[in-house]
């Protein structure tokens, strides 16, 4: 089985997800070397910068300034290997990239791979289902297998062995792009990243309710996210949602207030170093996958946690 | 502009107690019992068909579950909110959980059937299995373009929508022409809006279209067909950790507790 990666350089993340794909690798398949490694990007000098972060020498990079996945589609699939696993990083535009050219190709494919292991010449993988309260394995039927990866895996601790130059493909923008009215960045990012998380949900009832979580994340330096009801409501940012559908954090510290702790919630913060729940449903999830809980009404105890937090200026 | 949503509800697995969390020997998990709800990334689809319906009146509103009969409940609240046609496939003895692939051919045979949407709108995973294989699936199927983690809709006229997305880059809107599939993410319109108890009682009695395997020239054992990925072992995710009540006979020394055995720590080691 001939194993390749397709990775994905565009947007702020790029470099993170690179490294933890690449990690996957080497901790799948020890001593193996990628048959190639496909970087997308929008630009040369991305292209340059994250091939630094590849272990491996055989690495192009298709450059397109605008992600678009119709002609990077074309592109792969004329090449596709009947015998290959493509595996594909851990952003939602390869998991889409990985779904496109498994109904183009046939073979198989699995997204939010977690683990995968190759046992007599047969190919297993691993991925969480149910809401991510079972974990479910695999055996790949039919090759080419397009596999993305979970997010949240560990990344690659190595340090980057600085700018290269692959191989470079430039895709020109097409008259479609034209259409395309305006884009911003999303603030998602800072979630994943943060030391410490603040985290509130439904019990919060309303925007209002959010206020002290807010406060005591901003005392503490802290990151502020929501579950995704509180951000389907409206209570906050879509991009604040924490969760399997909106950002992995793994903080070492993380407050959750107010929230159930569903599984498609708690695996946002499942790799937290601890985790404090206070809420006041003894019998909310939650209440069992805690380091510390607390039963009670966080409306009363956090006002009471931030006036300590300020009166120790020595900390902040 | 035709637009077909396909949708389905599934067990509110949420309430499940721990300790049901164990597959049977064909590894399934006793769901059955449990309340169902909407998919939620389908409801937020659902409530963007109907606010397209409200921007533009030359709109055809069709949903589509494969599903028990059961199913037939919640399309009798798609009707009384407006949707023209509701159809139900029933799956027999075949198992959806893990068959994005059949679930894809199905779709896109009752699309041929019904003589083509311009729009096929849908959320982008289930719960149960998770695939997120669905809409590039019947994308691909039908040779159209797929636009992935929808997050807002508008018609702009009869063959062109206004899509925002959102995509590594960052938040994308772009104008797009039918045909088209729809990948619904997190959207902020969420929830469907309940109806009114008169719609209920007229709207509501629509009789849902029933459709079997051979309706769409298909029997149940070419299921196994069209997957590539074969259910090996299914284990429950333990998530516990050794947790340590915090208890005080006011807010203040809770407070006091939790900051000097577990946050000034952290706040010190993030100086």
């Amino acid at each position: 089985m001939r194993k390749f990666l397709i990775l994905n350089g565009y947007g702020a993340g790029a470099s993170a997800s690179v490294s933890r794909a690449t990690a996957f690798f080497k901790s799948s398949w020890p001593g193996e070397v990628p048959e190639r490694c496909l970087l997308l990007c929008p630009d040369e000098a991305t292209a340059s910068g994250l091939a630094g972060r590849i272990p491996w020498s055989r690495v192009t990079a298709i450059v397109k300034k605008i992600y678009d996945p119709e002609p990077i589609l074309g592109l792969l699939a004329r090449d596709t290997a009947s015998d290959g696993l493509y595996i594909f990083g851990d952003d939602p535009d390869s998991a889409g990239l990985a779904a496109r050219l498994y109904g183009r190709c046939g073979g198989s494919a699995c997204i939010g791979v977690c683990a995968a292991e190759e046992k007599n010449e047969k190919l297993f993988l691993r991925k969480r289902v149910y809401s991510h309260h079972m974990e479910a394995r695999f055996l790949a039927e039919k090759l080419p297998c397009f596999a993305a990866l979970a997010k949240g895996l560990p990344t690659d601790g190595e340090t980057e062995n600085g700018p290269s130059t692959p191989e470079m493909i430039v895709l020109e923008d097409e008259d479609t792009e034209k259409e395309i009215i305006f884009q911003e960045d999303g603030d998602g990012d800072s979630l994943e990243t943060a030391k410490l998380l603040v985290a509130g949900g439904n019990g919060a009832g309303g925007p209002e309710g959010l206020a002290c979580l807010q406060e005591l994340a901003a005392c503490m330096g802290a990151g502020f996210g929501v579950s995704k009801p509180a951000a389907m409501g409206g209570w906050a940012p879509l991009s604040s949602m924490i969760g399997i559908s909106g950002t992995l954090a793994a903080p070492e510290l993380c407050i959750a207030a107010g929230v159930s702790g569903a599984a498609a919630f708690f695996a946002g913060i499942e790799k937290s170093g601890a985790i404090i729940a206070i809420n006041t449903d003894p019998e909310a999830p939650i209440m069992g996958h805690a380091d510390a809980v607390v039963q009670g009404d966080y409306k009363e105890i956090l006002p009471e946690l931030i006036r300590l937090i300020r009166q120790d200026r020595s900390l902040l | 502009m035709k637009i077909l949503c396909l949708f389905k509800t599934e067990p509110d697995l949420d309430i499940l107690p721990e300790k049901e969390w164990q597959p049977d020997e064909n590894l399934r998990i006793e769901t059955v019992f449990l309340p169902s709800i909407w998919n939620c990334f389908d409801e937020s689809a659902l409530a963007m068909a109907l606010q397209l319906r409200k921007e533009s009146k030359d709109i055809s509103l069709s949903a589509l579950t494969v599903a028990p009969p059961a199913g037939e409940t919640a399309m009798r609240t798609l009707y009384a909110l407006g949707f023209d046609n509701c159809v139900r496939l029933d799956p027999g003895g075949t198992d959806l959980r893990f068959s994005p692939e059949w679930v894809a051919e199905l779709i896109c045979r009752y699309c041929e059937k019904a003589e083509g949407f311009d729009v096929l709108l849908l959320g982008q995973q289930s719960a149960e299995g998770n695939n997120s294989l669905t809409p590039a699936l019947c994308a691909e199927k039908l040779h159209v373009p797929c636009i992935s983690r929808v997050t807002e809709l508008h018609c702009e006229d009869e063959q062109t929508l206004s899509v925002s997305y959102a995509c590594n880059q960052g938040l994308t809107r772009r104008r797009i022409s039918a045909p088209v599939v729809l990948s619904v993410g997190n959207a902020q319109i969420s929830c469907l809006p309940v109806p009114t108890l008169k719609a209920k009682m007229t709207l509501g009695k629509k009789p849902v279209e029933r459709l079997a395997y051979g309706d769409l020239g298909l029997t149940e054992d070419s299921a196994g067909e069209y997957t590539g990925l074969g259910l090996m072992d299914l284990e429950p995710v333990s998530l516990k950790r050794a947790t340590r009540r915090i208890t005080g006979a006011t807010p203040e020394e809770i407070a006091e507790k939790l900051y000097t055995e577990y946050i000034r720590k952290a706040l010190e080691e993030g100086q």
